[in-house]
């Protein structure tokens, strides 16, 4: 941009509204949401309910299990790991009210995920858990909804749509089968709003 | 009869750093500086007239051992721009 080291500047209303416009444009797409954390907790989360159901599902050996069993307990680590270092990293110039929404959107659903157990625990006495998954996905797919709409991002919207029906038609079913269901809707939910929001910022990059 | 245009907002470099700050809630120099591509002298006088007039907030602090410049707009910032925007629509239309 031409600059002039006065300040006193000749340039009409025209040139402002230009320049307005010009500005309006770099921080959209320097500010695009990349949709890492989606793409990143959608994978694990699907590994994880997917893997839940073909353990109950298809018969599988004692050492095949532990496989299974343990790459969810490395996947998680990873993810909690990479969430927190991609939230606190130092390389972020800017912090947006977006950013800072969201990210209050699922701390606030997280604690949500936690009370609820709690809940259930001084009510029942245990943790129910095929009431326990449905609750969740619907927290979780309120959740989706409110993020597409911080986004403005209409696909979104209907994914967290989607997340909730899929919450409902899983309650019908046994755990397994739920599970099934939720891998579904991480697909839906998470990695497909997730991998288009990328390929946009990417793009534009 | 139009308004008159806020002298402090009409300016290229000073417009274009309050249109940056007025979508985010912090922007540090080097974004203002890589978005608005004009000399570090040039970004640092004009940062210095629209904390003068109250337009803006500027964080001074360090990262590791690097200073760290940090802008925010102000309310009476955001209300100036609104103003401005409002103004120069008036003489557009």
């Amino acid at each position: 941009m031409e600059t002039q080291e006065t300040g006193i500047e000749n340039f009409d209303e025209r040139e402002s509204l230009r320049v307005i416009t010009e500005m309006i444009a770099v921080s959209r797409k320097k500010l695009r949401h990349d949709g890492i954390l989606f793409i990143v907790w959608g994978w694990a989360l699907f590994y994880s309910s997917f893997s839940g159901y073909l353990k109950e599902e298809i018969l599988f050996s004692n050492l095949q299990y532990k496989l299974f069993h343990y790459m969810e307990y490395f996947l998680m680590i990873f993810v909690f790991g990479f969430t927190l270092w991609y939230l606190f990293r130092k390389d972020r110039k800017t912090s947006t009210y977006i950013g800072l929404s969201l990210r209050w959107v699922w701390f606030s659903a997280f604690f949500c995920m936690v009370l609820i157990n709690l809940i259930q625990a001084n009510v029942v006495h245990k943790i129910n858990f095929e009431l326990q998954h449905p609750i969740f996905m619907v927290v979780i797919a309120f959740a989706v909804v409110v993020s597409g709409v911080i986004l403005r991002y209409g696909f979104m919207i209907g994914m967290g749509i989607l997340f909730g029906l899929l919450a409902y038609a899983g309650s019908f079913f046994e755990l397994h089968t739920q599970m099934l269901a939720e891998s579904v809707a991480w697909f839906f939910g998470f990695i497909l709003p997730g991998h288009i929001l990328f390929a946009r910022k990417t793009k534009e990059a | 009869m139009f308004p008159a245009l806020d002298p402090v907002l009409h300016s290229q470099v000073r417009l274009a750093v309050m249109s940056l700050l007025v979508g985010v809630r912090s922007a540090e120099f080097s974004y203002l500086l890589e978005s608005i591509q004009t000399t570090k002298g040039n970004l640092s006088f004009q940062l210095g007239k629209l904390k003068e007039a109250g337009y803006i907030d500027i964080k001074k602090s360090f990262r590791g051992n690097y200073p760290l410049t940090t802008c925010e707009i102000t309310p009476k910032g955001a209300e100036a721009f609104e103003q401005y925007v409002r103004a120069i629509s008036g003489y557009l239309r």
